[in-house]
């Protein structure tokens, strides 16, 4: 009896202690994604997106659902915010970079002192141009009370070096806020937010443009070729996220 | 009976021939005596109107219809003196009108300024008078330069249509600069046209002609091109600048010939004429320029703004599923041809649409009439039974209203079937209507299996406090040091101290040609003590080897050099007067580099 009541006693207890652990919706996601169900699996990483919080993974199969769902712009989008948030995310840069390809996007080649910009650096670039700064200070100081001469010349080229450097990089960062996305297939930039005005071209689904400013349901955008012109702004998305 | 008739025939030609020739001589005769001209005028004109003492103008007597007034008539002015240059005439043929101008000149000298007034001048034709009216001369003072109006009659006017035009629509241009064909003037560079409402083609290559305005011939030269208004309203057209060099009015010789004629001031007034340049300027004139209607604005438009036709053709009557069906597209017409774009398939279900390629063939030299073609390329995924057909829209300015169009459908035979690839985006852009929705089917999983870890977004720099903190720091660190060394340095240079590193630094450049040995010691010493007087501030004359180590902070070798310098001097003066004091050249060196080392 003694026995039975805790073979009983020990089932309970796993029923009531062992019940399976529910998936996230992040796995919920991938296997609606695997099912071919793209909306559902929209709507799981979209649930993950505000419970969990932003992944590099998640943007990046929230991409992937968007380009199944016949939304090139979406899908290059997400990828762009994944590669925001881990600038070395293979499978994001990969996916994009065949996207681009295939839709025609078009994106300003970077600027050559964004090339070694480490990877280390990134949130340091105000630091980095306090520092030239101070050592530009530094030689001139050096100059005044010591009369420096030689060392003066190399602490505050140096200095002025790192500034220059701090400054581009903090630009660019600070435009990354204004950066924005083709969404649609196609957006035609226009010299003026009229539907008459001049067409500037076409840009494809993907193309980056810099948001300059905004009119009535128009925006002022700088073009990849540093050109302006104004585009509807249902046409194009921030990359930043809305917050 | 045949020679009779002959003959009289031959007499009555004859007698015809004889007529006519009477009846022109009676013409001729009747011209010249001015019977043809039944209005007679009679009108005077000055030129410059404005001139100063001593500098004549050309006064004119035309007389219009007659050439009877053979002898000059009698020309008074108060103040000026007249002079008589000569008759011409003048006989022009008209549509088949003749007309006999007859124009006496003189020159007129003022000889005091003000206004002159030359009166009417009273002639008389066939014992009717007539007469001119009176005209005015302005007399400037000498030194003040007759002040012609700035831009010598040339002008700048602008063509534009009369109707209003509607905000995107392109239309034809000219504008036209004349300049009055007296004056030698030349263009500098294509007009500038500044507007922040219009856009513009660039101005075409300008074409040049005379013209007759009110009497005076002007050069015109007229320059066209396309203007877009990119605003709505009553609004100005812009700024139409134009750059020219003109000659200034040329002065008339101060004297004129006494041989008259075309002799007047020759050779004496071909002094080169200056060019300067000028800026003329249209900048009130305006156009209403109307939105374009709402109603009634078809989805397919896209902004063509005009009149056209448009047609869309293949030549391929079968295809197979997944290759290529090229179509072309043609639309021919007048208006804003730079915004016409590849017009919409009225159902893109089962076609792909590949970029097109793109011509357009001017019908003219602003580009407003031609023939636009896309070549493009579409792919059927899937059986169809006829060509896609393609919707084009435009708005007709001359009536308002919105036109579509839709392109002929021909039957196309589309075999085979689309093989089961994974679904691919088209190449670039192609104008399709909104993103369509995929169906949704089982793919290969692509996404990642594991999530990565949150990324927290770390705020950025310039809203960091421990950033400005640590600026802030080493700013007031900066400043503080920067306090204390500027304070000490102006301490330094306060007070005797200067003076006294004066007087240090003119006694050493003394020192090096000082030979004798004690007073070389004696001076090293003084500019020792004057330097550690000017940083201590304790009198010279109390200032031994140990303050002066002291004050200049002299480090220890240095300290010894001092030390050895002060009892060398002090030897030296306590000796004897039978011992003279020797020191060697390198005695004298060492001496020389404690100096120098003081100094820094």
């Amino acid at each position: 009896m003694k026995r039975r009541l805790s073979f009983v006693a020990i089932a309970a207890l796993t029923l009531v202690f062992v019940q399976p652990c529910p998936a996230s919706p992040f796995e919920d996601g991938n296997a609606a994604f695997k099912a071919g169900k793209f909306s559902e699996a929209e709507g799981f990483y979209n649930r993950q997106l505000a419970e969990g919080g932003d992944t590099a993974a998640l943007r990046f199969n929230l991409g992937k659902t968007r380009e199944a769902l016949g939304d090139p712009g979406g899908a290059m989008l997400e990828w762009e915010r994944a590669l925001r948030l881990s600038p070395t995310h293979r499978p994001s840069s990969l996916a994009l970079a065949s996207a681009r390809l295939t839709s025609g996007a078009w994106v300003a080649p970077a600027h050559w002192w964004s090339f070694f910009k480490p990877e280390s650096a990134r949130g340091l670039e105000g630091w980095i141009a306090s520092v030239g700064a101070w050592l530009l200070v530094g030689a001139v100081l050096g100059a005044w009370a010591w009369n420096w001469r030689t060392g003066a010349l190399l602490l505050g080229g140096s200095g002025a070096f790192l500034l220059w450097l701090g400054f581009m990089w903090s630009r660019d960062v600070a435009w990354e806020a204004d950066l924005a996305l083709v969404r649609e297939r196609s957006v035609t930039p226009r010299m003026a937010p009229a539907d008459p005005a001049r067409s500037l071209g076409d840009l494809a689904a993907g193309s980056r443009v810099r948001i300059l400013g905004e009119s009535a349901g128009w925006n002022r955008c700088a073009l990849p070729d540093g050109s302006e012109g104004w585009i509807l702004s249902k046409g194009i998305e921030r990359i930043a996220p809305p917050q | 009976m045949r020679n009779e008739d002959k003959r009289g025939s031959f007499l009555e030609r004859n007698r015809m021939r004889g007529a006519v020739m009477a009846a022109l001589c009676g013409l001729l005769w009747w011209l010249g005596a001015g019977g043809l001209m039944a209005e007679i005028t009679v009108t005077a004109g000055v030129d410059p109107g404005a001139t100063s003492v001593g500098e004549p103008v050309q006064f004119s007597l035309t007389i219009k219809g007659s050439q009877k007034v053979r002898q000059p008539p009698a020309v008074e002015v108060e103040g000026a003196l007249v002079q008589y240059l000569g008759p011409s005439m003048q006989t022009t043929l008209n549509n088949s009108e003749l007309s006999v101008t007859m124009t006496h000149r003189y020159y007129i000298t003022p000889q005091r300024t003000g206004d002159l007034t030359v009166p009417a001048v009273r002639v008389e034709i066939d014992g009717q008078p007539y007469q001119s009216q009176p005209v005015t001369i302005r007399v400037l003072e000498p030194g003040q330069a007759e002040a012609p109006e700035p831009n010598q009659g040339a002008q700048v006017e602008v063509e534009i249509p009369k109707r209003p035009v509607y905000i995107g629509e392109s239309f034809p241009v000219q504008m036209r600069l004349l300049v009055p064909s007296e004056i030698r003037w030349a263009i500098q560079a294509m007009p500038d046209f500044d507007s922040e409402s219009f856009l513009k083609t660039p101005f075409q290559n300008p074409q040049q002609q005379k013209q007759n305005r009110n009497g005076r011939d002007y050069d015109v030269l007229t320059f066209r091109s396309v203007l877009t208004p990119i605003k709505s309203g009553t609004i100005p057209i812009g700024t139409i600048s134009f750059r020219i060099q003109m000659a200034s009015q040329k002065k008339k010789a101060s004297q004129p010939s006494p041989f008259g004629g075309i002799f007047d001031g020759f050779p004496f007034d071909a002094q080169p004429t200056v060019l300067q340049e000028r800026t003329l300027k249209l900048e009130n004139a305006r156009m209403q320029v109307l939105d374009l209607p709402t109603e009634g604005k078809p989805e397919s438009f896209r902004g063509a703004i005009g009149q056209f036709r448009f047609v869309a053709s293949t030549n391929q009557a079968r295809v197979k599923v997944g290759e290529p069906l090229t179509v072309t597209i043609q639309v021919q017409g007048e208006g804003n041809f730079d915004r016409i774009e590849v017009p919409p398939l009225v159902r893109p279900d089962g076609w792909r649409i590949y970029p097109p390629e793109t011509s357009f063939a001017k019908a003219d030299d602003t580009g407003r009439r031609g023939n636009k073609t896309f070549r493009l390329a579409l792919v059927p995924e899937m059986a169809h039974q006829q060509t896609p057909q393609f919707e084009f829209s435009y708005f007709d300015p001359e009536t308002a209203k919105y036109v579509t169009q839709l392109s002929a459908s021909v039957p196309l035979e589309v075999v085979g079937s689309l093989p089961p690839v994974t679904r691919t985006e088209p190449a670039s852009s192609a104008p399709v209507p909104a993103p369509k929705r995929a169906e949704e089917k089982p793919v290969h999983s692509e996404v990642l299996e594991q999530n990565t870890a949150s990324v927290e977004v770390r705020a950025p720099w310039s809203a960091s406090r421990e950033f400005w903190g640590v600026q802030a720091g080493i700013a007031a660190l900066v400043g503080v040091w920067v306090a204390l060394r500027w304070s000490r340095n102006r301490r330094e240079h306060a007070g005797v101290g200067p003076l006294l590193r004066k007087e240090a630094a003119a006694m050493q450049l003394r020192l090096k040609g000082t030979l004798d040995p004690a007073a070389f010691l004696r001076d090293a010493i003084r500019i020792v003590q004057l330097r550690a007087s000017a940083r201590c501030g304790q009198p010279v004359g109390a200032i031994g080897a140990q303050e002066a180590a002291g004050a200049l902070a002299l480090d220890e070798t240095a300290r010894r050099e001092l030390m050895w310098l002060f009892e060398l001097d002090a030897s030296a003066r306590f000796a004897g007067a039978s011992v003279s004091v020797v020191l060697s050249e390198g005695e004298r060196g060492r001496i020389l580099e404690l100096l120098e080392r003081s100094v820094r």
